[in-house]
């Protein structure tokens, strides 16, 4: 049985420790098969879904979602990858004070 | 060029980003050209320096950076219902699709000829996921080249070391990235005096 908690907190981790629409696949796929929440083929389907369908190529996760859990799974993911995004106002308000940093631009090198 | 008053209807604003949403195939790229064409070029609401210092900060955001952009251009043109209805002009429309072709997907799977076409479709994603892998990392090596021969062997050991991790010790992913974060800011840190010029450049590419 999937508990909807959890599952939404897999994938939005997955979504905030990535950038870009594919990085959170690696997560994903580590922590939906280890639960037992989702089969191997569901990856390849989504992601050849998500590449058809229009949107962001990011949407891959919606059909994910709705291979792993239905409407459910494809509404938590749609939130999932959306939250982290909201960081980009804290990020918009504090990037002027970090900038200049040197580490900032090394750690962004090593991601 | 003369900016407008960014000023749009919300109903207005909605639209604009649902027709960028659904009319974006093959993500990034396409994308991106659709949202400068529609906020700079079309309505002149944004002036292209501050969609390139938007994206700038979207590259720094952790998860999609197109929807981290749509929360800034957003935020800029109407406030809090701005970002409201410019995340779900861009992603309900969208989602709504892609949830009506995994639900279809679902339905036929199970048909023979479907079967047979999707024996031919599975090495095709294998060759997706490969390409989706090469476009992250072909950027970082080019740039790595330029920037040296030590940068290039220590980001070549570090995204081997990565792969290795995971694969063989079955490490969490997480904990992965966030090694690599921290061994990132130790070692590419940049000395004093050299900045990295290609940082924007390639930065443009990511997504």
């Amino acid at each position: 049985m999937i508990n909807p908690l959890i599952y939404f907190l897999l994938f939005l981790k997955a979504s905030l420790f990535s950038t870009g629409g594919f990085s959170n696949l690696p997560s994903l796929h580590q922590d939906l098969l280890a639960n037992g929440w989702a089969k191997e083929s569901y990856f390849g389907q989504s992601i050849a879904i998500g590449q058809i369908s229009p949107g962001p190529n990011g949407l891959w996760v919606i059909s994910l979602g709705y291979f792993t859990y239905g409407i459910a799974g494809a509404a938590l993911a749609l939130i999932a990858i959306t939250l982290p995004a909201l960081l980009v106002l804290v990020i918009s308000a504090g990037y002027t004070r970090i900038e200049q940093r040197t580490w900032v631009q090394g750690a962004m090198h090593g991601v | 060029m003369k900016l407008q008053d960014p000023r749009p209807s919300k109903w207005l604003l909605f639209r604009i980003w649902a027709s960028v949403g659904l009319q974006s195939f093959g993500g990034g790229a396409s994308t991106t050209f659709l949202i400068q064409r529609a906020f700079i070029e079309k309505h002149r609401w944004l002036s292209m320096e501050e969609f390139m210092y938007f994206w700038n900060l979207c590259v720094l955001t952790p998860g999609i950076n197109l929807v981290a952009l749509t929360v800034l251009i957003g935020k800029k043109l109407g406030g809090v219902w701005g970002i409201v209805v410019s995340l779900a002009g861009l992603l309900l429309p969208s989602a709504a699709i892609t949830c009506l072709l995994a639900a279809t997907f679902l339905q036929v799977e199970n048909i023979a000829a479907v079967q047979a076409v999707l024996r031919g479709v599975i090495p095709a994603t294998g060759g997706i996921m490969l390409i989706v892998g090469l476009n992250f990392a072909l950027p970082l090596i080019r740039r790595s080249y330029k920037e040296g021969v030590l940068y290039l062997l220590a980001s070549g050991v570090l995204m081997i070391a990565c792969a290795l991790a995971i694969i063989l010790l079955k490490l969490s992913v997480i904990i992965v990235i966030l090694g690599a974060i921290l061994l990132g800011a130790l070692f590419f840190s940049p000395g004093r005096g050299s900045p990295l010029p290609e940082d924007e450049e390639e930065q443009g590419e990511q997504q």
